[in-house]
């Protein structure tokens, strides 16, 4: 047999494999152990469980401890001398015992038997053991009895183990999978697996959206495949960092590619990678990743430059003056047409960083000039006609000029912004006139947006050709029409209201509505719009908002900025300087944290982290100065009420990017997501020390008392497994007597959070009743349970004690009621007589008084009997209830 | 009107203290002893009379019917217009009488021994029953 010493580890580990050294004693334990001492008639049992250097018991029946050393123990003797049984007769005359502290000692030990607790796989766990305090012997069926017991205590261990680890197993199951889901759902990448064995990939469902491919595919879908999709461009990079990061010691790697799609696109995507399992030849055999779809990003970024691109042709290409200087009036920048005027006047353009003063012209026109700059610098911005003579050449020009002040990034002032108008070119020039608007026909014609002007009613003075593609009318059926003709009748409310707020100056981005096709079918329509002070007209840009993928295309229109995409969307986009002051904030900000970046602005974005991330989140940052990119972690960030919201965060490194000259932080809210995930686990930490702990029963019903769940200890505790109790009635099991007093402790829970409920017999698997003590809990609110959950205990061992109890109460009353009497009556008697002869004396005859003193003769004997009867009787019927 | 006392008492001692209190009080009736319910009960079945006036003197504990039996049966037979019934009892144990009380013909309990004291006292009860409601 195995596990013959105590020190085996082998043994060890299947003792500790049961998980059961010091767990809280459980009933069905402890009615072995009485079973035990009853087969065997002793007063003390025990089931013991011998460590490597200790002994603990489950159950303690009669003894008050809950384990001794090794030293002390009995049950070590049943494992070290690989016996199924010890039985020590007398203790002192056993050489191994007779020097026992609890021999010698306290409580005296006289009398052992062992059974062993033996495993399937052959280990000695401990003993099922019965103890006395005198020598004995006990008879072959008493033996036969405690071995039997024991091999049911194996039995239980066994069955608690394989519940334990199904439940277990379950449990993390359900945990991994809930919480892979809800990453995946909220972020939306994709995870893969490759096998490098194997040359095999597997992707969950994200991941085969992201690569477009399908489940059929995937079975043999080789690493060749895959190189054959991504684009040619891409393909030398991808390889190189594939190599890479299979070689040992790899770090991981991040790649961005793109890959050819079903339809014969191409898709942006950005795949993050790294080995998992290395060989012990430091091959690489399992690799592990997620994957993004950037298209949309990417596109963007392409979208952007164009958009940049074209602003700067339309702004060099135009007829009118657009210039800044600084606030000593030396030119800052100006367009060509500028510096054309310029050169006609003077023969040479300005210098950059020179004074915008010419000698060419009148000290006159100069002292103007410098007029509108101070009052601007003064007063603002402000817009001037003006009327330009040239003498010599008979040349008069109309031109209206707008000054705005000029800032940098951290809002000072640097400069002035000056926009002239020339209005007289039109009349001057039908030719130039002509080009001009040629050139900017050929910009709206080409553009797929919707670009129109209004006048203040709302009739249409421009409108590009899209409006032949987006709602089916040429441009000319539309000019002088008014737009409202075409909104929606629903939305025509809501559309004049946006049109005001753009009037009175609001600069209105993402506004949705729909309009009527010319075929009659809604088109859905984002709108962005701008009022124009100085031409009196609205200038639209109006998307198909059925082209999702242009959908998150916002252009910010701004004098002083260049055209900012904004994200309406929980994603914040931060620009920070290196010490973490913020440059830029982009409005979604306003939505998700309520602070407008305008508040930002100034602030140190350190100061909103919380202070037990604070730490993380500076050291993650600094990273940076070495990085491209990092990602921060979820930490906590104060919102503007004050409250703690958990965000993760991707930080880019742009500082020397150009146009940027930052840190750029992507930001997302994950705090419902953090929350929920935290009361995931926690609920499931509870439900687990629910299920492992014992000897409750936990299930759930409806309201009208219908069974939808039931603990696994349900076997155990009432030999009716979960499944069939799944569907019935809890009033089913309830005793006929008791069915009234339950239903009317059960109706209340309807009203109230919690009912108790006193013991009640409940019919057992098996057909008996037994006592269960109950909890309901009203969790019907509860959109995870939904329903009334009880807690059961069975209590019938001790309701049959009360009850035994109570019996005896009343035999007890019983016994002092006709004692009282016995012992009663013969004194009252004598007291009778006592009194006749005192009070009556001369009336009575002598031979009454020798009646009476015989009467008193009597009464005096029959009082010294019942005082003996009593002492006997009681002794004696006290001890027959107790036998009984 | 015609007195009938019943002494239902199985011990001899307290019966010959209970007629040696009777007399002494000098309450008015024939006296009869009944050494438990049965016999007095038989004899009440036969003899009963509206005419007479019966004053009980009734033990609890006794053999073959107890005090407890005799009254059940006594109800459907007596009258409280003519019937009393004193009950004696040897104990303080109030546990035994409780059930008792709510019975109209019960008149009083009388803790024993029954004094010439106490024998007043209920003869003073007897007659402001009988006697004085008869002349209002």
């Amino acid at each position: 047999m195995k596990g013959s010493t105590i020190l085996d580890t082998s043994r060890l580990q299947t003792l500790m494999s049961f998980d059961i050294m010091d767990t809280q004693p459980e009933a069905i334990y402890n009615e072995i152990t009485s079973l035990a001492a009853s087969i065997c008639n002793t007063p003390a049992s025990l089931i013991t469980l011998v460590d490597d250097h200790r002994q603990f018991f489950k159950s303690n029946l009669g003894l008050n401890s809950t384990g001794t050393s090794l030293k002390d123990s009995f049950c070590k003797y049943v494992i070290s001398d690989n016996v199924d049984l010890l039985i020590v007769e007398n203790t002192y005359n056993d050489k191994r015992f007779y020097n026992n502290n609890f021999v010698k000692g306290e409580p005296n030990i006289r009398f052992y038997a062992g059974a062993s607790l033996t495993t399937e796989n052959g280990h000695r766990l401990g003993t099922l053991c019965v103890l006395d305090y005198k020598p004995r012997r006990l008879k072959k069926s008493q033996l036969n009895g405690l071995q039997t017991l024991a091999r049911q205590v194996v039995q239980l261990f066994e069955l608690r183990k394989a519940k334990k680890t199904e439940v277990d197993q379950k449990l993390d199951l359900e945990r991994k999978g809930k919480l892979l889901d809800n990453i995946v759902t909220a972020t939306g990448i994709g995870i893969w697996e490759r096998n490098l064995n194997n040359d095999l990939l597997t992707l969950n469902d994200q991941a085969q959206d992201i690569f477009g491919l399908d489940h059929n595919v995937l079975n043999n879908f080789k690493t060749e495949n895959w190189f054959n999709l991504i684009h040619k461009d891409d393909l030398p990079n991808v390889k190189e960092k594939m190599m890479a990061c299979l070689s040992y010691p790899s770090v991981g790697c991040s790649i961005q590619y793109r890959i050819l799609q079903k339809d014969g696109q191409y898709k942006w995507i950005h795949e993050k990678g790294k080995v998992l399992k290395w060989s012990s030849d430091k091959k690489p055999l399992l690799m592990y990743g997620t994957v993004q779809d950037i298209t949309e990003k990417k596109n963007f970024t392409i979208e952007l430059q164009r958009v940049k691109n074209n602003q700067d042709a339309m702004i060099n290409s135009t007829r009118d003056l657009m210039w800044s200087i600084d606030l000593d009036f030396n030119l800052i920048t100006a367009n060509n047409a500028f510096h054309d005027l310029v050169e006609k006047i003077q023969g040479q353009p300005f210098k950059e960083g020179e004074p915008v003063f010419s000698d060419a012209v009148s000290k006159q026109v100069t002292k103007k000039w410098k007029a509108y700059y101070n009052r601007a610098l003064t007063s603002g911005g402000f817009s001037v006609k003006q009327r330009t003579q040239n003498s010599k050449k008979f040349w008069t020009t109309y031109g209206l000029t707008s000054f705005d002040l000029l800032y940098n990034k951290e809002g000072e002032r640097i400069g002035i912004t000056c926009f002239l108008k020339d209005i007289t070119s039109e009349v001057l020039s039908q030719q130039v006139l002509k080009n001009a608007k040629e050139e900017l026909q050929k910009i709206m014609d080409t553009s797929l947006d919707l670009i129109c002007t209004m006048d203040e009613e709302g009739y249409f003075l421009s409108v590009n050709k899209a409006s032949k593609i987006i709602w089916g009318y040429d441009p000319k059926d539309l000019i002088g029409t008014n737009y409202l003709k075409l909104v929606h009748e629903e939305d025509k409310p809501s559309t004049k209201k946006s049109k005001d707020a753009v009037n009175s100056g609001k600069k209105v981005v993402n506004f949705e509505n729909r309009f009527i096709h010319k075929n009659g079918e809604i088109v859905h329509m984002l709108w962005s719009s701008n009022w124009d002070e100085k031409d009196c007209v609205y200038y639209c840009i109006g998307r198909d908002n059925n082209e999702k993928k242009n959908s998150e295309l916002q252009l910010e229109n701004s004098e002083r900025r260049f055209k900012t995409l904004v994200q309406e969307s929980s994603d914040i986009i931060t620009i920070l300087d290196t010490n973490g002051n913020f440059k830029y904030v982009s409005p979604s900000s306003t939505k998700v944290i309520q602070i407008t970046p305008e508040e930002f602005m100034g602030t140190n974005a350190f100061d909103y982290v919380h202070p037990d991330d604070l730490e993380r989140v500076t050291n993650t940052f600094n990273l940076i100065n070495h990085n491209k990119s990092v990602k921060i972690e979820p930490f906590r960030f104060e919102n503007k009420f004050g409250e703690w919201r958990w965000f993760i965060a991707n930080v880019t490194n742009q500082l020397n990017e150009p146009s940027i000259q930052g840190i750029v932080i992507t930001s997302r809210d994950i705090h419902e997501t953090t929350i929920a995930k935290e009361q995931l686990i926690q609920s499931e930490r509870r439900y687990k020390t629910l299920v492992q702990e014992g000897s409750d029963m936990i299930c759930i019903i409806d309201q009208k008392a219908n069974f939808s769940y039931a603990s696994p200890t349900s076997t155990k505790i009432l030999e009716i497994t979960p499944e069939e109790f799944v569907g019935t009635n809890a009033f089913d099991y309830v005793h006929p007597d008791d069915y009234d007093t339950v239903y009317n402790e059960f109706i209340k829970i309807l009203n109230i959070p919690q009912v108790n409920i006193k013991p009640f017999r409940f019919k057992h698997g098996a057909g008996h009743w037994v006592w269960l003590e109950t909890v309901i809990t009203n969790k019907l609110n509860e959109p995870t349970i939904n329903g009334i959950v009880i807690n059961s205990k069975d209590v019938t061992t001790k309701v049959q004690h009360l009850k035994a109890i109570e019996a005896q109460n009343a035999q007890l009353k019983k016994i002092a009621w006709t004692q009282s009497h016995i012992v009663r009556a013969p004194v009252a008697r004598l007291m009778g007589l006592i009194d006749l002869l005192k009070d009556d004396d001369e009336k009575l005859k002598t031979e009454d008084k020798k009646r009476i003193l015989n009467y008193i003769m009597t009464s005096a004997d029959e009082i010294d009997h019942v005082i003996k009867d009593i002492v006997e009787n009681t002794i004696n019927a006290i001890d027959i209830e107790e036998i009984k | 009107m015609n007195y009938q006392i019943l002494l239902i008492e199985d011990d001899p001692i307290f019966t010959f203290l209970l007629e040696k209190g009777i007399k002494h009080a000098e309450l008015k009736g024939e006296t009869i002893n009944f050494s438990n319910g049965k016999p007095a009960l038989e004899y009440l079945t036969e003899q009963y009379s509206d005419n007479s006036s019966y004053i009980i003197f009734l033990d609890l504990n006794m053999p073959v019917m107890n005090g407890w039996e005799f009254m059940d049966k006594l109800a459907a037979l007596a009258s409280t217009e003519n019937c009393m019934v004193f009950i004696l009892t040897s104990s303080a144990y109030r546990h035994d009488i409780e059930k008792l009380k709510n019975i109209p013909l019960v008149a009083d309990f009388v803790t024993k021994p029954i004094t010439e004291y106490l024998l007043k006292g209920i003869k003073e009860k007897i007659e402001d029953k009988f006697e004085n409601n008869q002349t209002v």
